[in-house]
């Protein structure tokens, strides 16, 4: 494999944790994430993937295991989401992965470059007591590795020769949420209160 | 003697919150160092309200109690992540705001946040109720809990600073 797409990388991803909950960013992310993924929670909310994934895994216990499949555009906007990883990851290291598909363009806004075009990720991510690599290309294995070593794991990817245009959902928002729900409920064993008191 | 020592910690822990997420400010602060020290409450301490919101919201959708706690001017920065969260997917969280503010005021910084926080309460959704004591915390908590359990709406309980002493 030369390089990863964000189908490939994703298609990776279930292939290395297929059981895992997954919180996942927007845009082409998301696109892939429901192929992959049909019951995760694809928020279009830039800067709350990370957070929102680490309080999902503070609500589970193992062998559950929850990825935030954040995106570098939406990180960027929410870089605070980090200050909280060290303190969720001293109760939930063993739940939790944030990885970051990393395109450096801005896709779904009309493939923008980023600003900054370059950042050090793992320099960033460190400077917050965090453990993080670079995922280029490798195995399912070799994947599930870097997201037992890694608290945040960038997954550069490189869509320049995807020629499908990215079609719009067909799973509203509100619809992925209670999906997701659904899916915690199974994987906790603990439903969901009833949303209402009269019979 | 009560959890955590404090009346207020009590409160959220007979109200079955198990995770309190909170950037803190002058009139809270107190009360989360009881909650922090508090072995039936999981807190977590964000830099900032957004990541607050999140945390607790994400806590919640596994049906667990959680509570963010913040200054009204922190709705100001937890706006983005209050709007999508629960106008475009539905997923609300419980809320206790201190009041900044209020009437009698005496600090110039606080006037700003009364003047924001009733119109961002109303455009993003939240229903609200106002807590001036420490005995109305304790009742009005588990109706915020009655109200977001439907599923329906984010719940803010706005507290004025002697509802949290004690």
């Amino acid at each position: 494999m030369d390089r990863l797409t964000t189908r490939s990388f994703l298609e990776l991803l279930r292939e290395a944790v297929p059981d895992a909950l997954v919180v996942a960013s927007l845009g082409r992310t998301a696109v892939e994430c429901a192929k992959a993924f049909p019951d995760s929670l694809r928020l279009d909310a830039m800067g709350c993937v990370t957070p929102v994934a680490a309080g999902v895994a503070l609500a589970v216990d193992e062998p559950s295991f929850v990825v935030a499949l954040d995106t570098d555009g939406s990180l960027l906007m929410e870089l605070s989401a980090l200050a909280v990883l060290p303190a969720v990851l001293e109760l939930a290291s063993e739940r939790l992965c944030v990885v970051v598909v990393d395109n450096a363009i801005l896709e779904a806004s009309g493939a923008m470059p980023r600003a900054p075009a370059k950042i050090d990720w793992v320099q960033l991510v460190a400077s917050f007591a965090l453990r993080a690599a670079i995922f280029e290309c490798g195995s399912a294995e070799a994947l599930v590795r870097a997201l037992r070593d890694n608290d945040v794991l960038i997954a550069t990817v490189d869509n320049r020769g995807e020629s499908e245009p990215l079609q719009p959902s067909d799973v509203t928002g509100r619809e992925a949420a209670v999906r997701f729900r659904s899916a915690l409920a199974r994987e906790t064993g603990r439903p969901q209160p009833c949303p209402a008191i009269k019979p | 003697m009560t959890p955590g020592g404090s009346r207020f910690v009590s409160t959220l822990v007979h109200s079955g919150v198990e995770l309190v997420t909170a950037v803190p400010d002058s009139l809270t602060a107190s009360a989360l160092h009881d909650v922090g020290s508090c072995e039936a409450l999981t807190y977590i301490q964000a830099a900032d309200e957004s990541s607050a919101v999140c945390l607790a919201a994400g806590f919640a959708l596994a049906g667990r109690r959680s509570i963010v706690i913040m200054e009204n001017s922190g709705l100001r920065r937890g706006c983005e992540a209050l709007a999508r969260l629960g106008l475009t997917h539905g997923i609300h969280v419980v809320a206790l705001i201190s009041y900044r503010g209020a009437f009698g005021e005496a600090n110039w910084w606080g006037i700003g946040h009364h003047a924001t926080m009733a119109p961002l309460l109303d455009a993003l959704g939240l229903r609200s109720a106002e807590v001036r004591t420490a005995d109305e915390l304790a009742r009005r908590l588990p109706e915020a809990y009655s109200m977001f359990q439907t599923r329906e709406t984010s719940v803010a309980l706005v507290v004025h600073r002697e509802a949290l002493d004690g």
